[in-house]
């Protein structure tokens, strides 16, 4: 796939931090392609952005444009960062608009307790905390399933945890589709992929994926109302990020069906510009087989973060004393970042139900909005968007804007501005980890190598991609959340 | 995956796969590989392999490795998959050409 500079060349200003490239620029572009960006991050994206983005835009049944996030970067068939809307009877599903780790997704956890109070015991919370969320190459859960058990995860997602004793009733109605999107289809998912995942439930993973201790600074609560809201209440308090997803079951599942739709294309006379887009319609056969599994992967990773939850509960509550209730652990909002999902949204003034993919971006729905618990109705749905592990994460809302300008969706991270081997030639793992223990983040990982890969420098200023979608109205910035202690896979 | 001077080569595997297209015995096999990792936690540093064939192609391979023990094995990044993403196996004049990107 070519990466040269042209595209960018070609994409237009279209207002304050938008950018356009027509589809006349390129050949097969059904849509324009939309990249949301200030000059600066502009700049910073990779020239293989512009060509994938354009690349989605060339997808059958594509609705108004395809849309690139401003943490975006290049990725694998779609940029991470990118949303794309498909007519959900005449256009297509692709397994590379996901992504592989289906549903990585973040949750934030608000605790009762001030940084004076974890910071004594921030050590010894770390390290029970990495023994507790097993992480890294090859890590197993405490969760025994069986096949059938494992199969009503796929179906009922966070919801057979807290049946299950893992969580608390009220977790689930502060989760993206309340922790479970319908349509999970078990008998669609292979055997590789059961026996690949059935043993990982409560596993954090490697890679960016991570648990940290956050807390919020002075002067990092942005709009006291919403955060008051969202249980943000004073600056000092002290939060839990999780940031995994579905792990080897989902992984197995986008391989299985990639190399599905690569074979199914000729029979339905699909062409696309890179083969990592391959793709079925959405009422196909495959199509359908492929939102089956993908659908019961995101409910498996909505599990994962519940066990992960549970665990998080007993090690504070076993290190401070008291339990998770009265330490005041509650689930803020769980969002997904990698999905596909039937959604009703209004196209030139009719409702369509479209197939929205959200590849390395967060669904950002607005006040009002039906899915939201009715703590958030009139602020919108809470947006948690993970920086790097040196610099600190965000706290948003989703805006009416946002579900007219790009289906209620909105940036996920910072972004990559480097790959994971040029990070790990400019800083060594253990040095870093020393280094951020002297500015008081204490860092436990599964692999050293990987701590170097998610060094701060290696990702885009988190700031600077939150004041876009402030400005541009996609999210409302609510808090920034500073980290105290991280485990990393 | 992991740093091979620290797994104990105790394992070795038969594998066979078979794939209408060339390209597709390589991902077919390379996921099969990052399969093992995760259902028995398996790496394996080594492989000796056998391709035949003219469409479809079988694959036959004694791979050698070991299981990762999480006290003395030095963890690397954790593949996801195998990507299509700028994929290429070509013939040249010296032997076989492969562009793999893997998802970690």
């Amino acid at each position: 796939m070519r990466t040269s500079p042209e595209l960018r060349a070609k994409a237009r200003p279209a207002g304050d931090c938008v950018w356009e490239i027509a589809p006349s620029e390129k050949a097969g572009m059904r849509v324009p392609a939309r990249i949301y960006a200030s000059e600066a991050l502009f700049g910073q994206m990779d020239d293989g952005v512009f060509e994938q983005v354009t690349n989605v835009a060339c997808l059958p049944g594509i609705v108004r444009a395809a849309l690139c996030m401003p943490d975006g970067h290049w990725g694998y068939g779609f940029p991470i960062g990118g949303v794309a809307a498909f007519d959900a009877e005449d256009g297509v599903i692709s397994p590379g608009g996901i992504g592989f780790d289906i549903n990585c997704g973040m949750r934030l956890i608000r605790t009762g307790l001030s940084e004076g109070e974890v910071r004594p015991h921030i050590t010894e919370l770390i390290g029970a905390l990495f023994e507790a969320v097993p992480s890294g190459v090859g890590a197993k859960g405490f969760v025994r399933l069986t096949e059938e058990s494992f199969r009503r995860v796929m179906v009922q997602g966070a919801g057979w945890c807290v049946g299950h004793g893992y969580g608390w009733p009220e977790d689930l109605e502060r989760m993206e589709g309340q922790g479970c999107l319908p349509g999970a289809d078990p008998t669609h998912v292979s055997a590789r992929a059961v026996s690949r995942g059935i043993e990982q439930l409560g596993t954090l993973g490697s890679g960016n994926h991570y648990l940290e201790i956050q807390v919020v600074r002075e002067g990092g609560i942005h709009d006291p109302v919403a955060a008051r809201a969202l249980g943000v209440e004073a600056p000092g308090q002290v939060f839990v990020m999780l940031h995994c997803g579905s792990r080897g079951f989902g992984h197995q599942i986008g391989t299985d069906y990639l190399r599905i739709f690569d074979q199914a294309m000729p029979r339905y006379g699909i062409r696309v510009n890179d083969r990592e887009l391959a793709c079925a319609p959405f009422r196909s056969p495959e199509g359908q087989a492929y939102f089956g599994a993908m659908t019961a992967a995101a409910n498996s990773a909505f599990a994962n973060r519940q066990v992960i939850t549970h665990r998080v509960r007993e090690v504070f509550s076993r290190i401070f004393g008291r339990d998770a209730r009265t330490l005041g652990l509650e689930v803020i909002y769980d969002v997904c970042h990698n999905t596909a999902k039937l959604e009703r949204h209004r196209v030139d003034g009719r409702e369509m139900e479209l197939v929205v993919h959200r590849k390395g971006a967060t669904r950002a729905f607005g006040p009002g909005a039906p899915d939201l618990p009715s703590a958030y109705r009139t602020i919108g749905q809470p947006v948690i968007i993970g920086g790097s592990m040196e610099t600190g994460s965000a706290l948003l809302v989703g805006t009416a804007h946002a579900m007219e300008e790009t289906w209620g969706s909105t940036a996920h991270g910072a972004g990559r501005t480097m790959s994971r081997a040029q990070a790990k030639k400019l800083v060594r793992g253990d040095t870093l980890i020393r280094d951020m223990a002297a500015r008081g983040i204490v860092v436990r990982a599964a692999s050293k190598s990987g701590v170097a890969e998610e060094a701060g420098f290696a990702y885009k200023d988190l700031s600077a991609v939150v004041d876009v979608l402030h400005r541009l109205d996609l999210s409302r910035r609510v808090a920034t959340l500073s980290p105290i202690g991280n485990i990393k896979g | 995956m992991v740093d091979p001077a620290t797994l104990s080569i105790t394992v070795e595997r038969g594998v066979t796969i078979e794939a209408p297209q060339l390209d597709l015995l390589l991902y077919d096999w390379l996921s099969e590989l990052i399969y093992l990792k995760d259902r028995d936690r398996q790496v394996f540093p080594a492989a000796q392999v056998t391709i035949a064939g003219k469409g479809p192609f079988r694959l036959d391979a004694i791979a050698r490795g070991g299981t990762i023990d999480a006290e003395h094995t030095a963890l690397g990044a954790d593949p996801k998959a195998v990507t299509f993403h700028q994929f290429v196996l070509e013939q040249t004049a010296d032997g076989w050409r492969a562009r793999l990107v893997i998802d970690i």
